[in-house]
């Protein structure tokens, strides 16, 4: 009898310390939370940007099968950024597994250091040096201040529309309009940019305008602009569907380890 | 009597015999899975690689337009790019690519000395790829490794290592990180 029961302790002990094993490596990463596109584990983010954040990115995952998840951590565990926010992406599984169209904005407050981990099917609309950039034009001026909040969001807006922009799609009308300031070469392509949309304001929006009443938004500026997209036909379909409440989780997506991180 | 249960016995020894040619068959698959996965992940090293020292001339010669002290650390990096280039196998090629990365590290302290070069669009890009691909290439090692460890598994457990044996399957080698390449460099342009 007691033979037994030591057999079964000791067979206990055995699948315990395989199963910590198989764990061990993760055992840092948070899981994720219901609302997936928006885990705040360093509760820094206000409840106004973490709607924002799940709205926007329900309203992407629906249009574009595509995600686009934003966690701050309290600790990184004494690991590089760059290797937290690899195993994060893979072990949520953020994008599809499929087109592996996931993105990750991984904010370490406390480390002060930020990452977009970008997954392999995104890398080519969103490549290194422009997650760099995005980091460092819309995110970094605001963290090196804590400005949590302003950082976040202007990193992800960035983001949202160089995805959607992958997928030939006009940014929602609620997406506050940030357009990335053309400060590489491509300054070419700015000025073909502006002409048309010169060109497209003179002769077909003038026109629309004398007949009907119409806001017109200042195009980059970060300030919210209620600019109508009516004459694409592309922003109506768009309401102002509330997502909050909802489980969201990954499609399995995997991500190679693209993407830039800093310090701040 | 006796030559119902002969033909019994025959019966048995035939569904043993299918029964281990399809056990073999899909032993042998597996394996070859397993291999192939390897191979995948090894050329995903290699793609990595030949990003990163495609980067590399591009690199010195945004550097060189503002700096004339440092070709030193310009020809480290030039020859270590020649050497990933230049070298056949896997291994060497991490060898040079560490040597890069060593490179690439002194330069970034260097940069310090000249403002000009730090806040050149074309020199941030290039350092964002730069470590970009570092990055990839420690995923892409890691994930070679996890297959290694796999295909290793199973063609040294039995029963497997029995098939191994016949088909003449070797084990493969793992990728040891260098000291050097285990930290990204990381880039700070505030």
């Amino acid at each position: 009898m007691k033979k037994k029961s030591i057999l079964i302790i000791w067979l206990f002990g055995v699948i315990f310390a395989i199963f910590g094993m198989s764990c061990a490596v993760n055992a840092s990463i948070p899981n994720k939370t219901n609302r997936f596109f928006v885990n705040d584990f360093a509760n820094i983010l206000s409840e106004e940007t973490e709607n924002y954040i799940v709205n926007n990115s329900a309203t992407l995952d629906e249009k574009t099968t595509a995600q686009v998840v934003v966690t701050t951590v309290e600790s990184l565990d004494g690991r590089e950024i760059e290797d937290y926010a690899n195993s994060l992406f893979r072990m949520w599984g953020i994008g599809t597994k499929d087109s592996n169209n996931g993105l990750l904005i991984l904010l370490a407050p406390n480390e002060r250091k930020v990452r977009i981990e970008v997954g392999r099917g995104l890398e080519g609309k969103i490549n290194d040096s422009k997650a760099g950039r995005i980091i460092r034009n819309y995110g970094n001026p605001h963290f090196s201040d804590n400005k949590w909040n302003e950082g976040i969001m202007g990193m992800y807006n960035a983001v949202l529309s160089e995805v959607y922009s992958e997928y030939g799609m006009e940014v929602p009308s609620e997406v506050k309009e940030i357009i990335l300031k053309n400060e590489e070469d491509d300054w070419v392509y700015g000025v073909f940019l502006m002409a048309a949309i010169i060109i497209f304001v003179g002769v077909f929006a003038i026109p629309i305008f004398r007949k009907r009443k119409y806001r017109k938004g200042i195009i980059g500026d970060d300030n919210y602009s209620d600019t109508w997209y009516g004459g694409f036909g592309s922003g109506s379909s768009f309401g102002g569907s509330d997502f909050g409440g909802g489980f969201f989780s990954g499609g399995g997506g995997d991500s190679g380890g693209g993407g830039a991180s800093s310090s701040f | 009597m006796k030559n119902f249960s002969g033909k019994n016995i025959l019966w048995v020894v035939l569904g043993l015999f299918i029964a281990a040619i399809i056990w073999a068959v899909l032993g042998y698959n597996s394996l070859v899975g397993l291999r192939e996965t390897v191979d995948k992940q090894t050329s995903n090293i290699e793609t990595q690689l030949q990003r990163r020292a495609d980067l590399i001339p591009n690199l010195v010669n945004t550097v060189k337009g503002y700096t004339s002290h440092e070709s030193e650390i310009l020809n480290t990096l030039s020859e270590a790019r020649s050497k990933l280039a230049g070298s056949g196998n896997l291994s060497d090629k991490m060898t040079a690519n560490s040597e890069i990365s060593d490179a690439v590290s002194r330069l970034l302290v260097v940069v310090e000395n000249y403002p000009d070069l730090k806040a050149d669009k074309q020199f941030t890009a290039l350092m964002d790829e730069l470590s970009g691909t570092e990055n990839r290439i420690t995923v892409a090692r890691n994930d070679y490794n996890v297959a290694v460890q796999s295909y290793n598994q199973s063609i040294k457990r039995f029963p497997s290592n029995i098939i191994a044996g016949m088909f003449g399957f070797d084990s493969a080698e793992y990728f040891e990180a260098s000291e050097a390449s285990k930290s990204v460099p990381t880039v700070s342009f505030s």
